[in-house]
């Protein structure tokens, strides 16, 4: 429930209400009693609330379509990251919060997998270049952001944490392919 | 000089034999004759009762020397209201609060000042690590800045995010509520270890 904005038109010469002042201090406290009321009916009730509280633990607001929380990893059907650990995320990113060992699959159809890919969400600041660095759509900015712990050795995520399967970031992704087909469709008008 | 040991920041202060004596405001004797109860009813109900008091009553120092103070605004504002938590009344005298938000990057410079403010505070007194700059020096990773704020005073609760959204504070607040509620009173001490708390087990989210 977004703020509106009210336009008032105030007076230019105060009339015999306004200038015996009681009358008008009470219009006053009655308005302020009234939002008071009501919205303490609709806190009983459930209806008709007029604030503009967002009551987060058990309400919140949608983010809109572009919005970065945690970076996550993409697990394919079978449990394993799509990533291939080019490192080109590592690279991209600002922070340095991104470390990847790479690891090999014998006779496997794509040989490269991160054996470790840890991302250090402490230094993280949700920019979303390792999400644009990366060429094979493995790791995307998910909508997570309540990550704060008591302690900060558990701030750095390992791959089994960061694994989160494909169904679940697929408004991520359909907005990525969104934006990227719309640059590219500029990019050929350019052309 | 012995240039053979590495040089100490100034801002870190030796504890004094005195200061070791004393847990969390109260001699050890007292501490030892308010404990002698230990696990009976009148002790454990007194626990849950201060700790109950103290979580939804805390007043906060907000530390706010970047940008993320405009997420601050933002959390303590009408929208996000942190007043549903009991935690709204911004003290901007150090002896007042209980719980310190240092809000955005700590310079070496600022480092002093922060230590100094939190010395001042009385107990008991919980700090949160507002945003990535304080919880690891997030970005600014170089000579200026003060690689996380527990490197100067211990932090019970760190807010990830540059900076964290609204929600991510509160759940921040929420979970520093929980450390509070496992507290012991009179608290051993600020510088307790989280394992020995008994907290709550964070889950790790999926997104």
């Amino acid at each position: 429930m977004p703020g509106r904005v009210v336009k008032v038109k105030r007076k230019e010469k105060l009339g015999v209400l306004e200038r015996l002042y009681v009358p008008m201090i009470v219009q006053g406290l009655a308005v302020t009693a009234g939002h008071f009321f009501r919205n303490l009916r609709g806190f009983i009730t459930g209806k008709n609330r007029k604030d503009f509280v967002v009551q987060y633990p058990d309400e919140r607001i949608d983010y809109p379509e572009a919005f970065r929380g945690m970076p996550v990893l993409v697990q394919l059907d079978n449990g394993q990251p799509r990533c291939v650990a080019c490192g080109l995320c590592e690279f991209a990113c600002p922070t340095d919060c991104i470390s990847i060992v790479p690891g090999e699959l014998e006779g496997a159809r794509i040989e490269r997998y991160p054996e470790a890919f840890d991302i250090d969400m402490s230094r993280c600041m949700f920019c979303g270049l390792c999400e644009e660095a990366c060429p094979e759509e493995a790791i995307v900015m998910s909508r997570e952001i309540e990550i704060s712990t008591y302690d900060r050795a558990s701030m750095i995520f390992e791959k089994e944490q960061l694994l989160v399967p494909e169904s679940l970031l697929k408004r991520r992704l359909d907005f990525l392919r969104g934006e990227y087909d719309r640059a590219h469709a500029a990019a050929d008008k350019r052309d | 000089m012995d240039r053979t040991q590495p040089r100490r920041p100034r801002h870190v202060v030796e504890p004094t034999s005195v200061q070791q004596q004393r847990v969390g405001g109260l001699s050890k004797r007292a501490v030892e004759f308010l404990r002698q109860g230990g696990d009976s009813f009148l002790a454990t109900r007194a626990d849950a009762v201060m700790n109950w008091s103290r979580k939804y009553s805390m007043f906060l120092y907000p530390f706010v020397t970047a940008c993320c103070g405009m997420e601050f605004m933002s959390v303590a504002g009408p929208r996000y209201d942190l007043d549903r938590f009991g935690c709204a009344l911004p003290r901007f005298s150090p002896r007042q609060a209980d719980l310190l938000m240092v809000v955005g990057t700590i310079t070496h410079r600022q480092a002093p000042i922060l230590k100094k403010v939190y010395d001042q505070m009385a107990e008991p007194k919980w700090v949160m690590a507002f945003g990535a700059c304080t919880c690891s020096g997030g970005p600014y990773n170089n000579y200026a800045t003060v690689q996380g704020i527990d490197t100067i005073i211990p932090v019970d609760i760190y807010v990830p995010g540059c900076p964290p959204r609204p929600e991510a504070v509160m759940d921040g607040l929420m979970k520093l509520q929980a450390r509070i509620q496992a507290e012991k009173v009179p608290a051993d001490g600020r510088h307790k270890e989280t394992a020995d708390l008994h907290l709550p087990v964070i889950e790790k989210p999926i997104a």
